[in-house]
Order: structure tokens, then C-alpha cells, then sequence
């Protein structure tokens, strides 16, 4: 079994090739546009480039607030965005690359639509690194600087519609070699490289900024996965599809290799004049055409135990705009009565063994999607399964288009080459994340926390919170008690978690997604005031507790009885008080003290007044 | 080492294979296996092995001698992005011999009878008057064995070529098309490809002007045609960069239809060429502050001077004394730099002393187009320089039309 890994992120800030911003909403106006595919470098069109042309589809894009003439393919790409091309030189070296003397970009033919110019512009920063796994190093291929695709937001009728605001967001690509053993060392490979990700100080951190490929191979071609959208997927997703290659196998080994022979298409449209089925019904009327075809030797393959054959030709149909795609081992379903079946399958002349398949589409599109099905039968009996698929959102993989070639790369020439010195490296050298290992050491050394803490901040992804605080706030015992202590406490107690606005209410507004707090003193936050105040940590704890258990809004707060200090004059009152009466010592008089007031107050303060105080016995 | 030979090297310790693609003395770019080509210091990339292995891929397209043929639409290509693609030895764009792998792409044409034919092969900044009359010339060839006309061209001068055509041509049996495109042929986003079809599409209309058909807005929706003389590139990249200024379209294509705008010259009967052009023109913007002896010096010598002047049609008191100077050798005739409206030199004192200079003031007409009438007219009647450039010959001057 050979797997390996692409992990694709976002950057914040510019676009890569604009000056516009990456974060927009929609602007109400659209365009619409055709691709046409066109000669690769050396004059050949490339294979999954030609499949798309048969989709012929096009394509309507949604033009966003953050969107210039460049996302609308209507001017050539601006300078490159340097402190995204440095993020991509400080994540090469954190990952043992080696940095290319130039950067020099390529045009990646893609006409589904997603890019407005037909290719994606990327370039190779660094190669052949590696990083260090339980199982030994996995090793890193290249990473690359290119632009984000637009985001989809729908597809119909043979029009996809597309909105501007991703397309240039900056990516970086960081691909494996096929190195890694099995599912569970895939998914520690992408948590280790997702740990220099996300100490990235420009990393998008939203919820579709990370992206994860998975090429995989078990001996049938190779297959690559896209759109892993989260990293506990990657393992469902690698099961899924060892399930699936294990079970064409099988299929295949039923035939000895050999395709069955997909009979003709047979018009059934008559058939269902009076159908029940409400879905035949609409679909003849909108004057669509229903048809079936018989696949010998094919029952209980097209979906029964393991074997989903069905589903393999049904994606197929899927992409030239087909939605209905049945088989005989789903029927009776669909309001089918048992007559229409029998005269279905009478007209594809199904024999005990058979199966037959019943699509309904407009006329033409069976001429098309016949040399479809068979090339894909052949496919798999012949068991050459490389190809793109796509994960879906349930941790399974579907198939997308043919495997792109290198016929796809030519050079863009609209961006000069960049050449990248040792001096340039040497000046961002700070840049570089540091390994999981390194910050343990320097969290433990810098602010004197415990290794459990400072693992605990990691394995949580507070550490960039933590650092932004500690460095605005100081007291980084305080902050990390707070972040991992305080506030999972009290969520648990009143069983709610934090709302980003509570969060922000407490910690500091966050100025971009969670990423970096602004400084406590000039916004009103608890952590602000507490600056403001010179709070000590029992006074701040009790705010925080008033805030998340008590509802008392972050306006009262500063002016709540509670969490006005004791005075050393009013603590020295009470102490007092408490001497005069009996069984006082330092153990117990926090707790008695803690009795006579609802304020905060110090109590270092407390225990040193009544050292001066206590009976002198 | 050749383009496309296979090779073996090292680059900071480590061993690849990839495929040379070129080097500056500098730096070597070689193709990875995955598609990407990286370039190097020449210094850091060591070759360990070049293949033989007579498997070098030829990329040079061969260029077909073809010649138009009868009765159907010729393409002549001259150059420009639409005849673009990349040269992967120096990694610019460069022009192709051969776009007839081009109507594999377009759509809706296959019921026109196509030719082709290469005359040229340049960027069209560098087109000068020599070339307008080869140009018309061929456009005359063709149209002698009844074709339509197509003249793929440079978007950036497309304007001017455009405008030579119309005047040199006084009467036409078929329409002259020309087209371009603002990305080039090589992008699967190109507007070549429909800018083709419309091209195609207007070629077959029963019209005897020239016409620059050009994408209508951003989209791949429509392609305009607009007229040779009033059309103008108004944006440097984009798709919808040519509008005609003051009119109306001529006509709009959108899938596999025409619809007509706004008047267009029927074809006549012959064919009237006149192929000789004098360029002693001149063409000065005029701004403030200009030096009277760089305006001296442009103009001098200039049988015909085009000014492009402020607003309604001005130039400084110190320029007004220039054209004093010259005006017995020189004709002047004034245009705007606002591009639309007309230029008015009756209203403010400074255009009244231009006109009593002998500046001739021409209404509307765009300054590119009046520097290409002025050519024409003085390579062909040059005793009636002042009275034709003010007559409207080709709509040139927008309001007659309408």
C-alpha cells in the first residue's frame, strides 16, 4: 500500500497575485463565461483537460467584494505577494527543503470552471525535505505557492456557478512522498505537518483553509482523493477506498479481466404513461427520455454486500450532468410497480444474471454517455483504477475526471522570474516555525510552564492565543491557568461552551478569527480591565466567574462590589475582627477571611497582616 | 543540450530527471516529471547524463502555405495576441504561422466555407502605413475570388488599421472584418475564440464597410461590430476594451445570430482601391506647459499636423505662434483629447485665433482615425486636403449617420 499527502492552506492578508483582500462577501453582480481547451507544451491536449470538454459546460461567476480585473481574467496577475511567497519559503525550510534559486510560476491547465483563466497559476518553492514521524520520515516531494480556485455554489443544467471571493487567496501545497504506511500513520503525517501550518501567524484559519489530497495506491493505479476537508476524515475516507479497490477486484476476478458487454440503449419512455412513479412522470414530461440497457452477468454486483458497480457508472453519469442513474439490485424502488419492471426488464432482455441499468436524460446525452459506461466497465475489470476522485463529506470518495497529466503545466509568462537568495533566506529566518519539540522547550524555558501545560496549550491549538495574550498581558502562568483551566471549568459547570463573542468578551476581541488578540488596554475586555486594575489572579478568576456562571454583563463588571480589591486599611479591619475570636492560624484564615467579605482581595496581603496581627503567643 | 532532451542532474546534492527547456547563460529551466519547470543558477545544476534517445518531441507546428480560395471567408492573419502563444525558449509570447488549429475551438462555424491565408507575422505596434496597403491589398485579393474579409490583428493598433482600410477602400463588395483578441489563444479562457465566431458570422452579412468585431462586455455572451472609423481601444486589458465612441454598435453576434444596430454601407458593385498613403503626418497631444520648439519640432516638415488639443479644442498662446509659423507648409486640423464630443473653436478666444491660423477644426472625428484619413488623402487627392478631411467619407464624423 503506498499513500501520500497534499496538504493545501490558506493564507490571510492580500491575494497572491492583487492587492485585494482575502476575506469579501458577494458584490450582486455576475458574469458568464465558456472555457475552450487548448494545447498543452508540447501540443498535446491534456486527458482530464478533454474530458471536461465533453461536460461542455459553462460557467457563471459571482463577482465579489474582494475581486478585481485579475480574479475576473481581465488583466494579467500583479507582482507576487511577497509575504506569501515568504511563508512559503519559512514552511520549506521548516519542513528540511530545499529552497529553488527562482521562483518561477506555472499555468495548470483546469477548465472545470474554478479558475477564470482555465489554469491555476503555481510555482515550486522548495523540494525534497522530510519530517519526522513515529514510523520514520516521511519524505516531502515539493511545496508550492499557487492561487486558490473560486468557490463553488452550485452546479445544474450544465452551468456551474462559481463566486469570486476564494479565487487568488494564497495556497500553499505541501506534498509527500508515497511514504506513508497506512491510514493511521497518514493521519499522524498531516497532524505533524498540520502543526507548522498552524503556527503560521498568516494562516486563514477558516473553515474550508486547509485542504487535504490523498494520492493512494494499492497495486491497481494510482488514485487521488481530493478535498479531505478534515484531518479525521483522512482516515475514513483511505478505509472507504481500500474497501472499494478490494471489491472491483473482486468483481473484476468474476470476469477474468474481461468487460461485459453493455447492451443498447432501449427507449422504455412508453412504458410509463401511466406510471405512479412521480419522478419518471416529471422527467417524461419535461421531455426527457428513459432508457435501459442490459449488463450481462452483473446481478447482485451493481449494489449488494461489498459491490457498488451501480454507483461506479452512476458517477460516471453524474458528471456529464446525468442525475438518474438506476439498476435492477436497488428495484422495486422509485414507486416502480412490478409490472414496469417486468416490461423493463423484457425490453433489455435481462436473463437471471443480468443487471440493467435505466437512466432517464435528455435524448443526446445517451450518445455520450454510452462510450462512457463501457470505457469505465473496461476500467475495471481491467483493474486500472487511477483516476481523480473526490472525498464526499461522509468519508467517501466518488469519481471526479481522469488523471492529469504534465500536458496540463506551461509556463506563465505574465510573472517575471523571482529570484530567491541566500540573503533574502537568511532575513526571514524568524519566519520559520519552530517544531512541536522546540516550543515545548521554549514554553517550559521562556514562561516557566510545566511540560503538561505546554503540551496541553499545543494539543488544543490555544498556543497562538496564549502567545498573544501573554505578550500584551504578561503573566503567562495566570493565561494558561486561564485558557486551560478556568474557562474549560466553568464551560463544563454551566455545560455551554464559549460563543466567540464571550470569548472575546473575556480574552480580548479577537482582530481576526481567533488568531491575534488587540491590546487589552484600549479594548474592554475582562483581561483589559484586569490589566487596567492591576487585578490580582483570585479577583480575575472571579470575574470570570461572574461573567460565564453568574450572567453579569461585562459593562457592570468593573464597577461590581465584588471585584473591588479590599483595601490593605479594610483587610487589616477585618483581620482584626477575626483575631479577636477563636481558632485563627494561617491555615484556615484564607477560608475565614473569604467568609466575612464578598470582595476580592489579596491574599498574600491577608496572611502577611495577620502575621503582624495574630496573637503573638 | 537540445529543448525537450531528456537529462540527469544534480542540484544541491540531489539527483532528478527532467527535460531541458532552456538556459540564459544564468540559469537553466528544466521540466520536472510532475509538469513544473524550475529554473537554477546555472552554477548549482550539475548535468550527470543526457539522453540520446532520438524521442525529441518537435513542437514547431508546421505552417501552412495555403492561399484563399473562392467564394467563401478569408482569414488573413497578421500577428497579435490572437495569433499568440508561448515561446518556450524565451518564455514570451510570441506569434504562431499556423491558428488553423484554432477551428477545432470555435463554434458555430461550420457552415462557412474557411481559407486561410498568413501575411504577416508582427506585433501590431509595429505596423506602419507600408503594411495598411499590403494589408488592403490582400483584403482586395481575396474579396476578387468573392470572399469576405477577416484580418486577425494586434488588439493595440487594431483602431488604426481598421481606419486605413475604410478610407483606401471607396468601394467594397464584401465586408472587411477585423479581429483580435485581449487574451491570448494558448488560455482556455481566451476571447479569441468567440471573437472568431462573431467575426465569421458578421463576414457573411450583405455590408461593404469595415468593421473591427470585438467582445461586447466581460462575458463570453456577445462580440460587437463596431465601424472601422469611430471604433477606439478604451482599456488596456480587458475583453470589452473597443466601444465606438459616439455611435451605436454596427451589429451584435450571440449565439449563431445577428441583429443589425445601426446603418451600415451596402456592398457595392466593384471593388475601388486606392493603395497609396502619404504618412507625412503628424499627430501631437498637446498639454500644458508643452515647449513651443518640441511642438516646432514634431510638426516641422509635416504636410498634414492632427493636434489633440484640450477640451474644445485649444493649444497655449506660445503653440498658437508655432502654427503661425508652419501654417504655410503645414496643414492643421484639430481633434480633442476628451475623445468624445465635438471640438467647438468658436467659443473662447484662443480657438477663434486658432481658426484664424487656418486650424481646421474636426468636429467629432477621432484623432487615430483623422491621422489615417490624412495619409490617404494626401497619397491620393492631395489638392483637397482641408475640404475632404472635414467631409464625412467613411462616418468617420458621427452625426450624418443617424
Amino acid at each position: 500500500m503506498k499513500i501520500g499527502l497534499e496538504i493545501h492552506f490558506q493564507l490571510k492578508g492580500n491575494k497572491l497575485f492583487c492587492s485585494c483582500s482575502t476575506e469579501g462577501t458577494e458584490s450582486g453582480s455576475s458574469f458568464r463565461r465558456k472555457l475552450t481547451p487548448v494545447m498543452g507544451e508540447m501540443g498535446k491536449v491534456d486527458n482530464a483537460v478533454e474530458y471536461e470538454n465533453i461536460r461542455n459546460r459553462e460557467f457563471l461567476y459571482h463577482v465579489s467584494t474582494n475581486s478585481c480585473l485579475v480574479e475576473k481574467d481581465e488583466e494579467p496577475p500583479h507582482p507576487v505577494n511577497i509575504e506569501a511567497l515568504n511563508t512559503a519559503i519559512a514552511i520549506s525550510e521548516a519542513l528540511n527543503c530545499k529552497i529553488l534559486d527562482y521562483a518561477s510560476f506555472m499555468r495548470k491547465i483546469v477548465i472545470d470552471g474554478s479558475n477564470t483563466s482555465g489554469f491555476q497559476r503555481t510555482g515550486i518553492i522548495g523540494m525534497d525535505g522530510y519530517i519526522e514521524t513515529s514510523k520514520g520520515p516521511v519524505r516531502i516531494s515539493t511545496i508550492t505557492l499557487e492561487e486558490d480556485a473560486c468557490r463553488k455554489i452550485s452546479e445544474k443544467h450544465g452551468r456551474a456557478e462559481y463566486s469570486l471571493d476564494r479565487l487568488g487567496i494564497p495556497l500553499i501545497e505541501i506534498s509527500t512522498e508515497p511514504d506513508i504506511a497506512d491510514p493511521d500513520h497518514a493521519l499522524e503525517t498531516a497532524k505533524a505537518i498540520g502543526h507548522f501550518v498552524m503556527s503560521m501567524n498568516n494562516f486563514r484559519r477558516e473553515v474550508d483553509s486547509i485542504r487535504q489530497d490523498v494520492n493512494f495506491s494499492m497495486g491497481f493505479g494510482r488514485v487521488e482523493i481530493k478535498g479531505v476537508s478534515k484531518l479525521s476524515f483522512i482516515k475514513d475516507t483511505l478505509d472507504y477506498e481500500i474497501k472499494r479497490q478490494k471489491a472491483l477486484n473482486e468483481i473484476s476476478g468474476k470476469f477474468s479481466g474481461r468487460s461485459p458487454e453493455l447492451g443498447k440503449f432501449i427507449d422504455i419512455s412508453d412504458i410509463f404513461t401511466n406510471t405512479g412513479s412521480s419522478m419518471i412522470k416529471k422527467a417524461i414530461a419535461s421531455g426527457k427520455s428513459v432508457m435501459c440497457a442490459r449488463l450481462p452477468g452483473c446481478n447482485h454486483l451493481m449494489k449488494y454486500g461489498n459491490y457498488r458497480l451501480g454507483r461506479e457508472l452512476a458517477d460516471v453519469a453524474k458528471n456529464i450532468g446525468i442525475g438518474g442513474l438506476m439498476h435492477s439490485d436497488e428495484f422495486p424502488a422509485y414507486g416502480l410497480m412490478d409490472d414496469e419492471l417486468n416490461k423493463i426488464y423484457q425490453s433489455a432482455g435481462k436473463m437471471d444474471n443480468d443487471a440493467v441499468i435505466v437512466v432517464i436524460a435528455d435524448k443526446p446525452s445517451f450518445q455520450i454517455l454510452r462510450p462512457l459506461l463501457i470505457e469505465r466497465m473496461d476500467k475495471i475489470m481491467k483493474l486500472d483504477l487511477a483516476e481523480t476522485r473526490a472525498a464526499t463529506p461522509s468519508g467517501e470518495t466518488r469519481y471526479l475526471r481522469p488523471l492529469a497529466g504534465k500536458e496540463r503545466m506551461y509556463p506563465e509568462t505574465d510573472i517575471p522570474l523571482i529570484q530567491i537568495t541566500e540573503d533574502h533566506i537568511e532575513n526571514i529566518k524568524d519566519m520559520v516555525p519552530k517544531s512541536i519539540d522546540e516550543i515545548k522547550s521554549e514554553l517550559v524555558e521562556k514562561y516557566k510552564l510545566s511540560y503538561v501545560e505546554a503540551e496541553s496549550l499545543i494539543n488544543t491549538n490555544m498556543l497562538s492565543t496564549f502567545l498573544s495574550i501573554v505578550k500584551d498581558f504578561n503573566y503567562p502562568s495566570t493565561v494558561s491557568r486561564i485558557l486551560l483551566q478556568i474557562i474549560p471549568e466553568f464551560e463544563k459547570k454551566r455545560d455551554k461552551k464559549l460563543t466567540p463573542d464571550e470569548k472575546a468578551d473575556i480574552l480580548g476581541v479577537a482582530l481576526s478569527q481567533g488568531n491575534s488578540y488587540s491590546r487589552n488596554d484600549t479594548v474592554i475586555s475582562i483581561l483589559g480591565i484586569a490589566k487596567r486594575k492591576h487585578w490580582d489572579r483570585s479577583t480575575l478568576e472571579m470575574a470570570i466567574s461572574l461573567y460565564m456562571l453568574d450572567n453579569i454583563p461585562l459593562s457592570e463588571l468593573e464597577t461590581r462590589q465584588e471585584l473591588i480589591p479590599l483595601t490593605e486599611e479594610e483587610i487589616r479591619k477585618v483581620i482584626t475582627e477575626l483575631v479577636s475570636s477563636a481558632d485563627i492560624s494561617e491555615k484556615n484564615i484564607i477560608v475565614l477571611f473569604r467568609k466575612k467579605t464578598v470582595r476580592a482581595f489579596d491574599p498574600k496581603v491577608v496572611i502577611k497582616i495577620f502575621r503582624e496581627l495574630k496573637p503573638s503567643n | 543540450m537540445l529543448i525537450g532532451q531528456k537529462v540527469d542532474f544534480s542540484y544541491k546534492g540531489t539527483e532528478y530527471t527532467g527535460t531541458f527547456i532552456s538556459s540564459s547563460g544564468e540559469t537553466i529551466t528544466v521540466k520536472l516529471g510532475s509538469g513544473y519547470n524550475i529554473t537554477l543558477n546555472s552554477d548549482s545544476f550539475k548535468v550527470l547524463r543526457e539522453y540520446d534517445d532520438g524521442n525529441i518531441e518537435d513542437n514547431q507546428r508546421t505552417a501552412t502555405a495555403s492561399e484563399c480560395g473562392n467564394n467563401g471567408t478569408c482569414i488573413l492573419t497578421t500577428g497579435g495576441t490572437i495569433g499568440s502563444s508561448v515561446d518556450y525558449k524565451t518564455g514570451a509570447v510570441k506569434p504562431v504561422k499556423d491558428i488553423s488549429y484554432l477551428y477545432n475551438f470555435v463554434n458555430n462555424i461550420s457552415q462557412f466555407k474557411l481559407y486561410h491565408e498568413n501575411i504577416e507575422n508582427m506585433l501590431s505596434e509595429n505596423v506602419d502605413s507600408g503594411k495598411w496597403v499590403t494589408f488592403a491589398r490582400k483584403a482586395r485579393d481575396a474579396m476578387k475570388k468573392g470572399n469576405s474579409v477577416i484580418i486577425f490583428h494586434g488588439t493595440d493598433t487594431m483602431q488604426y488599421s481598421a481606419s486605413a482600410l475604410s478610407f483606401m477602400f471607396e468601394e467594397q463588395t464584401k465586408p472587411i472584418i477585423f479581429t483580435g483578441s485581449q487574451r491570448s489563444s494558448d488560455r482556455p479562457s481566451s476571447d479569441a475564440f468567440l471573437n472568431i465566431e462573431g467575426s465569421i458570422h458578421f463576414a457573411s452579412m450583405e455590408m461593404g464597410e469595415v468593421g473591427i468585431s470585438m467582445h461586447t462586455d466581460t462575458a463570453d455572451d456577445s462580440v460587437s461590430l463596431y465601424r472601422g472609423t469611430r471604433a477606439r481601444k478604451m482599456h488596456t486589458s480587458s475583453r470589452n476594451a473597443f466601444i465606438s465612441i459616439g455611435e451605436h454598435a454596427m451589429a451584435r453576434y450571440s449565439n449563431g445570430t445577428i441583429s443589425e444596430e445601426t446603418y451600415m454601407k451596402k456592398p457595392s458593385e466593384n471593388i475601388v482601391l486606392k493603395d497609396k498613403l502619404d504618412d507625412s503626418v503628424g499627430l501631437i497631444y498637446f498639454y500644458p506647459g508643452m515647449k513651443e520648439e518640441d511642438f516646432y519640432n514634431l510638426a516641422y516638415n509635416k504636410k498634414a499636423v492632427i493636434i489633440m488639443g484640450t477640451g474644445l479644442g485649444h493649444v497655449s498662446s506660445g503653440v498658437l505662434n508655432i502654427i503661425k509659423k508652419l501654417e504655410k507648409e503645414t496643414s492643421f486640423f484639430m481633434t480633442s483629447q476628451c475623445i468624445y464630443g465635438n471640438v467647438n473653436m468658436n467659443v473662447y478666444s484662443t480657438g477663434r485665433d486658432l481658426l484664424q491660423a487656418g486650424v481646421i477644426p474636426l468636429d467629432n472625428m477621432l484623432a487615430e482615425t483623422a491621422l489615417v484619413k490624412a495619409m490617404y488623402i494626401l497619397g491620393n487627392y492631395p489638392d483637397s486636403l482641408d475640404k475632404l478631411m472635414r467631409a464625412n467619407l467613411r462616418g468617420e464624423i458621427e452625426d450624418i449617420l443617424k
